[in-house]
């Protein structure tokens, strides 16, 4: 999912526009903005004055949640602000090919209910919280897994946080580019600060107050907004285009690079595509805000139809929604070749621009008035889909820092009390660190921290889905050892970094061949799995007796 | 059946129907819209009647218990 890159180099540079269109846009996205942001900050209050205070609420909202916040929750999660951008982008980018990266949601969905029941289940009787609970209590509570799981964790929850605060400032930059500075306490805030600072304290609030409970519901808005404004931008196409046989007619001026695979640039051949359908996806499903929200559903039934709803409506959005909007707009802006490289048409500025400039090129022409309200509309969805991922990693990495090392690891000794201010000081603490990240890291381009953390967030779905094996081995095979799933799981993370991450070796042509043709992945958990079966087959096996209760647990027998 | 779908849909399948981008000749569209486009489509529509097979035929959901084990 290298397109979720796209964000970290997301220059909303959006095009200029005449007068009165863009100061009118700006009245009116203020507007949709304040409101839903009050909209936002009264559900975590809700959300507050509903809870009881206890660990099992505030990270799990008392594992009863239903069947409209498990899946809107589960899948505002899934996608961060590249379902409007970074995604469409792509397909603005290359062309046709890039539609068929949708094929791993009726993947992702699926394993809901496939990984996501026997999860649920254990974790129910066994008052899980993180997966490090889960597998270290499979493994032996030794302190490596724990650590090593936790580690995986945060090398996917955090550069997702920051990221998504910094797409906060491009978003602000994007919907007023005419923005004076603020002037706040003495200290002038340019409008990209201010939308970082926003976004990242408006989600610092709900999730401060309201835990699991207000992060969900917060996620039911933002979900309803994030799919809304995918299929909304897609009817406003075909209707600007002049209806269908428009629309056919413009996506008819398509070049023959852009209506095949590989793809205008060649990123994309097949095998590509199918191992990223696969292993992005269980990827994505298997990192620590997803795993908890396995937890927090209140029945296998909820994941069951969760699961359902997640395969069929999901990738409809994209397929029969966004795509369209962008492949129209490959058509009308098509990009253009520059020194030997494909750069995005002068006029759309970067290629994750093509649904900004298309909505607010074609909805006020087209509606007016209620055109320009659509338009704000969608940016704010824009935005929701990066404070519901924001949100959902802010809270798992309070989890996971609370639960797996302060409370088993710092002082095992400490009280439910004493551990939920800790998740709360996390809470505090990383939003205010990610925030000063982000604004030192624009006002200085070459300011270190951060862009490591960027570079670290194209590998973030492949740490992840070094959790796949011990998953597989816990939920259906269970044969693994202890010495075995910490190895492999190392292995496995010291590939990624190999062949993302170090570039002595990322950038000489054998592991270029290997990441052009398969997903990062799959190849960590190759050598992976290989490394945990050779440990496995060579050290002492787990306590059967153990093994079999855990079994039972886990298939509710 | 969803295996198949994702052999054929984003797999080297696709190459059953990938148009050679230097062929002139070369079937680009189908019913106004890039091949790959309905071919993406259509073996999304089959992936997503896997899943629902499995919702209706397949997938049981275990009774529930409400007996809790401290880990």
């Amino acid at each position: 999912m290298n397109f979720l890159l796209l964000l970290a180099q997301a220059q909303t540079a959006v095009p200029a526009e005449n007068g009165d269109t863009a100061s009118e846009l700006s009245r009116i996205g203020i507007i949709v903005m304040i409101v839903y942001m009050i909209i936002l900050l009264a559900l975590g209050v809700i959300g507050w004055m509903r809870s009881s205070n206890t660990e099992e609420d505030f990270y799990l909202a008392g594992r009863g949640q239903g069947f409209l916040v498990t899946v809107m929750t589960i899948m505002a999660t899934f996608f961060s602000s590249a379902a409007i951008l970074g995604i469409p982008g792509n397909v603005y980018k290359e062309g046709v090919a890039f539609v068929l990266f949708t094929m791993n949601l009726p993947c992702a969905g699926a394993c809901i209910y496939l990984l996501g029941s026997k999860i649920r289940r254990i974790g129910q009787k066994r008052k899980y919280v993180t997966q490090g609970d889960m597998i270290s209590d499979y493994y032996g509570d030794v302190p490596a897994v724990r650590l090593v799981v936790a580690l995986i964790g945060f090398c996917y929850v955090l550069p997702y946080i920051i990221m998504q605060i910094k797409a906060g400032g491009y978003l602000a930059q994007g919907m007023f580019p005419d923005a004076a500075d603020l002037n706040i306490f003495g200290h002038q805030m340019p409008i990209f600060q201010v939308g970082a600072t926003a976004l990242s304290l408006v989600t610092m609030f709900y999730v401060l107050i309201g835990g699991m409970r207000s992060v969900a519901w917060t996620d039911v808005l933002q979900g309803v907004l994030l799919l809304s404004g995918m299929l909304l931008a897609a009817v406003a196409t075909i209707v600007a285009l002049g209806g269908f046989g428009g629309y056919f007619e413009k996506v008819a001026e398509l070049p023959p690079e852009a209506l095949s695979l590989p793809g205008a640039t060649g990123a994309y051949p097949a095998w590509k595509l199918m191992t990223v359908a696969v292993f992005a996806s269980i990827g994505s499903l298997v990192q620590p805000a997803q795993w908890i929200r396995m937890y927090a559903a209140s029945s296998d039934a909820i994941l069951k139809k969760s699961s359902l709803v997640f395969a069929v409506v999901l990738p409809s959005c994209f397929i029969f929604g966004i795509m369209l909007v962008a492949l129209a707009g490959r058509a009308i802006y098509p990009p253009e070749m520059v020194d030997g490289e494909l750069v995005a048409h002068s006029f759309v500025g970067s290629f994750d621009q093509i649904v900004i400039v298309m909505i607010k090129e074609q909805l006020p022409a087209m509606m007016g008035g209620v055109g320009l309200v659509l338009v704000a509309v969608i940016l704010v969805a824009v935005l929701a889909a990066s404070m519901s991922t924001a949100d959902s990693n802010l809270h798992a990495l309070s989890a996971v820092f609370t639960r797996d090392i302060y409370d088993r690891l710092l002082r095992p000794s400490g009280t439910q009390n004493e551990r939920a201010w800790v998740s709360r000081a996390v809470i505090v603490v990383a939003t205010l660190l990610a925030l000063w990240l982000v604004n030192a890291g624009h006002e200085n381009e070459a300011f270190k921290p951060l862009n490591m953390i960027a570079s670290l967030m194209f590998a973030a779905i492949g740490f992840s889905c070094q959790l796949l094996p011990a998953t597989v081995d816990m939920l259906f095979i269970r044969k693994g050892t202890r010495a075995g799933v910490v190895s492999g799981m190392l292995a496995g993370v010291a590939t990624i970094f190999l062949f993302k991450l170090y570039s002595p070796f990322a950038d000489s042509e054998t592991a270029q061949s290997f990441t052009r043709n398969l997903d990062l992945g799959l190849i960590g958990c190759t050598v992976n799995v290989i490394v945990f079966v050779i440990v496995s087959k060579f050290t002492p096996a787990l306590d059967r007796e153990h093994i079999a209760q855990l079994s039972k647990d886990m298939d509710g027998k | 059946m969803f295996v198949l779908a994702l052999v054929m849909g984003p797999g080297p399948g696709i190459y059953l129907i990938n148009p050679d981008p230097g062929d002139p000749e070369a079937l680009r569209s189908i019913f106004g819209m890039p091949i790959i486009y309905v071919w993406a489509s259509f073996w999304f529509i089959v992936q997503a009647s896997a899943v629902a097979l499995s919702y209706f035929l397949i997938w049981k959901s275990s009774p529930e218990s409400s007996e809790t084990t401290e880990a």
